[in-house]
């Protein structure tokens, strides 16, 4: 029996021992304390925040809203050509999660992705490698047919498995004519920043407000979608004329491709509004990359340099470079005009009855002046004799025009100064330009005036102006003595065409009468004729004119700052080409002869484009004896010191010299005078030229 | 029938007799298959009401998600009442077997893994795939269970507890590589089993204080500086601390009764897996503190249906069979729900019936099926 017993516990199976049964209910007493715990866990989250999260959680949804973006307005010319505009493009988003979901999925779209987006294997593994994530941007500013392709392939059998690929929709600014008029037009940076030009200028009217895609839970808690549109910027049209631009900056390039100069600024006006047709600086840069330092290229006498400073250059010193060729010369650079003055000094007299076109004077080389003997540059020839007004202004007689402005004295010639806007803003619509303080410096007022100063500024020298200055002045000479505010925008459109605003041209005062405009038209007309202006004539046109040349300081370095103003027809101006040329790679600096030339060159291609009638009948083809203006030293012997007005004291009247802006900046007042200007602009009006500017050509 | 008569022991005819009525072979556990369909039933709503919103926008029919849920569902329901029709007995032929099988495919699914670029769980099988850590749990329950019941001389000496353990530490070691959460649960279960079948409980328990120990250095030491342990002690400012947070706001909005079946705002975008692991946050905020202790309660019973089982298992492998699908069941939802409320760092299982998931569910409702194959073998004393 014992045996039998024994023999059945072995087969038997083992039981479930009460003791084990006792440790299995130890382990379920355990669970049933964790349970307890989950329990109370919820219930304290509830009591100690749960208003704070219902709250969250109800604010959560709010966050469900897009931006659409707004579209920054273009910039047309006056023919309604583009000149700059926004394009749409798209950045590609990755949802690695998505993607990754599904096997089938996701080869599919990989397989897409490497089609249709050239992304490599590497690209697409790093896209990937956070398994987790929701965002990443694969591809920035793709275009419409590259996302529209990829669409239809979506819309396909196999393309509907793409799964975690979508597009945000972004604008980029595109310049379609690259460098063309450029600094007129500035750029953006970071979409829709506008730096110089209009698009700084009209950054607020360009920009429009963003608009944006709200989703909310409604009363059923379902989602409900709404959209608040973008408001699109305005578009501005300018009065620049693309085709204008395009003939200016062809001749001009192709002058320094020849000759070659520091610079050559040319700005085109209608003297009928005073509005700006063209603008060019010879070194330009390309508005779509604003940044590419290609554009500092000349800044540099070779490669090596240039390399050497792209490598090494500090972000500052980059952007003090770039600042150069983004600054505009025409609004923002005063210069001692020179002879181109004349006009002005001579209209002054008329106006005032100090003069009239039947007087003549005599010129013996030059005059004495308070202490100095002030030249004419005629006094090495024994002078010009017996000149009529005309003939003052044809021979750009210095003698003659001192003489006009001792009889005018000081105080009717600065009441002149002051009617044709020098030393003022012309409050031209482009950033850039200096204050009325700081312009207000560069020329010598009634108090200043003094014999020696009023006698050297009749001629344009000891003064300062721009060259937006002088060319303002000279359209209210010519126009019948309108003077405008000079501008470049002449209307603000909004998207769907309508006109939000017209901005016409605003007249400021009137400088001469009809009668005196006429005169002057005459005798302009009679410089380019018969006087020093005569390689400024193009066949069959009646032009008026007339040169400048400037020594540039300090004196008898043999560097000049030569000049053209001319207009055409005569009998009713049309437009006013202005050009001056820094220092030009030729011989004898001194010649005026670079600016007329490019005067002619570009008025070849731009009359008859604008239409200009041919009036001139009796045209001499020959004008190879035509003499030039030729710049001689002022004084015989030193010249007073501080001969320029402001010139210790103004920063705008030296950047293009040497050592510049910076070294004279110690001086006591020169800080106080542009402060304001430097404060708004920053350091991207930097205007110190530095060295390296001056060096690369003053070696050759 | 018979064969039950002649092994079990009785002291008097009569009592003999009266049991004899009841340990019928047709002898069905109704309250465990009662509480385990209205779990299911429950699982696929909340699958319904979490997922539909995703489903959409993913373009699938709003009920894309309920509906497989509510197939593999049936699947399981079915297969689960086959298994309970089969005397568990046979699992103890096959138990090695099933282990070394248990221990293949958590290696191929790592191999997959690697060769397709990316961390996977899944292994494909024509247009369906599963997950070899699922298969795993069941497996290492019955191997555990057997084992402990055939080398139970083992158990007696630490060196006999290391031999056993060899091959499920294998099984669990290569889990972890891919999914550590699992691997804990695992673990657990192992553990508790030979808790519960060591006849020498001191070296249990200090194998209990030595793994303790050496986890709290771990999280003071090393894991402290991790992602995870940042996300549980600062899940504001983690920035793995989104799902956290997100979960934590919709178990704080939930209330005592919550905003309603349906009507989760936090399911909407918000919540990631809303429908997976997420998904008892769900059910917090739509059902409330109520409804989430009304879960927690229908786990319990379920628990404790399954302790009366083991209780009166008909031998120590059914007992322990029990015990590991108690622990099972019991430390999962822990995970699980611990996870959602924060109460331990943030790692992935699911929620056990309820959360969406194929593989999970089939696996389980056949665990499921073990147990009520234990049941209708019941010998109560």
């Amino acid at each position: 029996m014992a045996n039998r017993r024994r023999k059945k516990k072995q087969n038997k199976v083992k039981k479930f021992s009460a003791i084990m049964q006792a440790k299995m209910n130890l382990c379920t007493i355990a669970f049933l304390g964790l349970f307890a715990l989950l329990v109370g866990r919820i219930l304290w989250i509830n009591l100690k925040d749960g208003k704070k999260y219902e709250q969250r959680v109800l604010t959560q949804q709010s966050y469900s809203s897009s931006i659409i973006p707004y579209r920054r307005g273009d910039i047309l010319d006056s023919n309604g050509t583009t000149l700059a505009t926004t394009e749409k493009v798209y950045n590609m988003i990755l949802e690695p999660k998505n993607i990754l979901e599904k096997e089938t999925n996701r080869d599919i779209t990989v397989r897409a992705l490497k089609d249709y987006f050239a992304m490599t294997q590497e690209e697409i593994d790093d896209a990937l490698s956070n398994p987790d994530s929701f965002y990443y941007v694969a591809r920035k500013k793709l275009n419409y047919e590259t996302v529209k392709k990829f669409k239809d392939y979506r819309s396909t059998d196999e393309g509907s498995k793409i799964r975690g690929v979508y597009f945000e929709e972004e604008y980029k600014r595109i310049y379609p004519n690259d460098n063309l008029a450029c600094h007129l037009l500035g750029f953006t940076v970071s979409g829709n920043v506008g730096m110089y030009g209009v698009e700084e200028n009209y950054n607020d009217l360009l920009n429009g407000s963003n608009g944006r895609q709200y989703t909310y839970l409604n009363n059923d808690y379902g989602l409900t979608e709404t959209v608040e549109p973008a408001v699109n910027g305005y578009n501005l049209v300018t009065s620049i004329d693309a085709n204008v631009q395009k003939i200016v900056q062809e001749k001009v390039d192709e002058y320094m491709e020849k000759e070659g100069a520091k610079n050559v600024s040319v700005l085109v006006m209608n003297p009928k509004n005073c509005n700006v047709m063209a603008l060019y600086n010879s070194h330009t840069f390309n508005p779509n990359d604003a940044y590419d330092l290609d554009s500092i290229r000349y800044q540099f006498s070779s490669d090596e340099e240039f390399n050497k400073f792209k490598d090494k250059a500090t972000d500052e010193e980059t952007v003090d470079a770039l600042n150069k060729v983004w600054r505009n010369f025409v609004i923002c650079d005063a210069f001692e005009p020179g002879s181109t003055y004349k006009t002005f000094t001579i209209s002054g007299a008329l106006q005032e009855g100090i003069v009239t076109d039947k007087d003549t004077f005599f010129c013996d080389g030059g005059e004495k002046v308070d202490k100095y003997f002030i030249q004419c540059h005629s006094y090495y020839a024994g002078g010009h004799g017996t000149v009529s007004l005309s003939g003052a202004l044809e021979n750009s007689c210095n003698d003659a025009l001192m003489q006009i402005a001792a009889r005018e004295g000081a105080s009717n010639f600065d009441k002149y100064q002051v009617l044709f806007g020098f030393g003022q803003s012309t409050n031209i619509d482009i950033p850039g330009e200096p204050d009325n303080d700081s312009f207000s410096t560069v020329v010598y007022h009634e108090d200043t005036l003094n014999e020696t100063e009023l006698a050297t500024s009749s001629f344009g020298q000891g003064v300062c102006a721009s060259m937006m200055q002088i060319g303002t002045a000279f359209c209210s000479v010519i126009n019948g003595g309108n003077f405008y505010e000079p501008s470049v925008v002449q209307k603000v459109v909004d998207d769907k065409g309508n006109v939000i605003d017209t901005l016409d041209s605003v007249l400021v005062r009137k400088t001469v009468s009809e009668e005196v405009s006429e005169i002057m038209r005459e005798e302009l007309f009679q410089v380019v004729e018969q006087g020093t202006g005569r390689k400024a004539a193009v066949e069959g046109y009646k032009i008026g004119g007339k040169t400048g040349t400037a020594e540039k300081l300090p004196r008898n370095n043999g560097k000049y700052i030569i000049s053209f103003i001319g207009f055409a027809p005569v009998e009713e101006p049309q437009v006013v080409i202005y050009v001056v040329v820094d220092e030009p790679h030729t011989e004898d600096q001194s010649s005026s002869a670079a600016s007329s030339f490019i005067f002619a060159e570009i008025a070849k291609g731009l009359f008859p484009y604008l239409n200009i009638y041919k009036s001139n009948d009796n045209f001499d083809l020959d004008n190879s004896d035509a003499e030039d203006e030729m710049a001689t030293p002022i004084y015989e012997g030193e010249a007073p010191e501080n001969d320029v007005a402001g010139w210790e004291d103004n920063p705008y009247t030296k950047t293009q010299e040497e050592g510049g802006y910076g070294e004279i900046d110690e001086a006591e007042t020169s800080g106080e005078e542009s402060s304001d200007y430097h404060d708004e602009s920053s350091d991207y009006y930097d205007d110190s030229y530095d060295d390296s500017y001056d060096d690369s050509y003053t070696e050759e | 029938m018979a064969r039950v008569d002649e092994r079990r022991p009785s002291k008097n005819r009569l009592s003999k007799r009266r049991k004899q009525v009841i340990i019928r072979d047709d002898y069905f556990d109704y309250p465990t298959l009662f509480i385990i369909i209205v779990i299911v039933l429950f699982g696929v709503m909340m699958v319904y009401s979490s997922s539909s919103y995703r489903a959409v926008l993913e373009g699938e029919s709003s009920i894309y998600y309920a509906k497989k849920q509510a197939m593999y569902g049936f699947l399981g329901i079915l297969g689960m009442l086959f298994i309970s029709k089969l005397d568990y007995k046979w699992l103890t032929r096959v138990s090695l077997g099933f282990m070394w099988l248990a221990i293949v495919l958590c290696g191929i699914v790592l191999v997959i893994g690697t060769a397709s670029h990316g961390a996977t769980r899944w292994i494909p099988i024509g247009s369906l795939q599963f997950q070899p850590s699922e298969i795993a749990k069941p497996i290492l329950i019955v191997y555990m269970a057997d084992v402990c019941v055939v080398q139970a001389r083992r158990l007696e000496t630490l060196k006999g507890i290391a031999n056993i353990s060899i091959l499920p530490l294998l099984c669990i070691g290569l889990i972890a590589k891919e999914n550590l959460s699992t691997a804990i649960v695992c673990f657990a279960i192992m553990y508790v089993i030979m808790f519960v079948a060591s006849p020498n409980i001191k070296y249990m328990l200090l194998l209990a204080v030595f793994g303790v120990v050496s986890a709290i250095l771990f999280v003071v030491t090393v894991g402290y500086r991790g992602d995870r342990f940042d996300a549980w002690f600062h899940p504001e400012t983690s920035e793995h601390g989104f799902q956290t947070m997100q979960s934590l706001y919709a178990i704080g909005s939930g209330g005592i009764f919550g905003r309603g079946l349906g009507q989760s705002i936090q399911k909407l975008g918000f919540l990631p897996e809303s429908h997976n692991d997420m998904i008892f946050s769900v059910v917090c905020e739509e059902l409330g503190i109520f409804g989430a202790t009304c879960v927690i309660a229908l786990f319990l019973m379920l628990i404790m249906r399954f302790r009366y089982i083991a209780s009166n298992a008909r031998e120590r492998f059914g007992g322990l069979l029990m015990t590991g699908i108690i622990t099972h069941l019991a430390i999962q939802l822990f995970v699980n729900i611990g996870v959602v409320t924060n109460t331990i760092p943030p790692t992935g299982v699911t929620l056990p019936f309820i959360s969406y998931g194929g593989t999970s569910l089939v696996f389980m409702l056949g665990e499921m099926g073990l147990a009520l194959s234990v049941s209708r073998y019941m010998e109560p004393r």
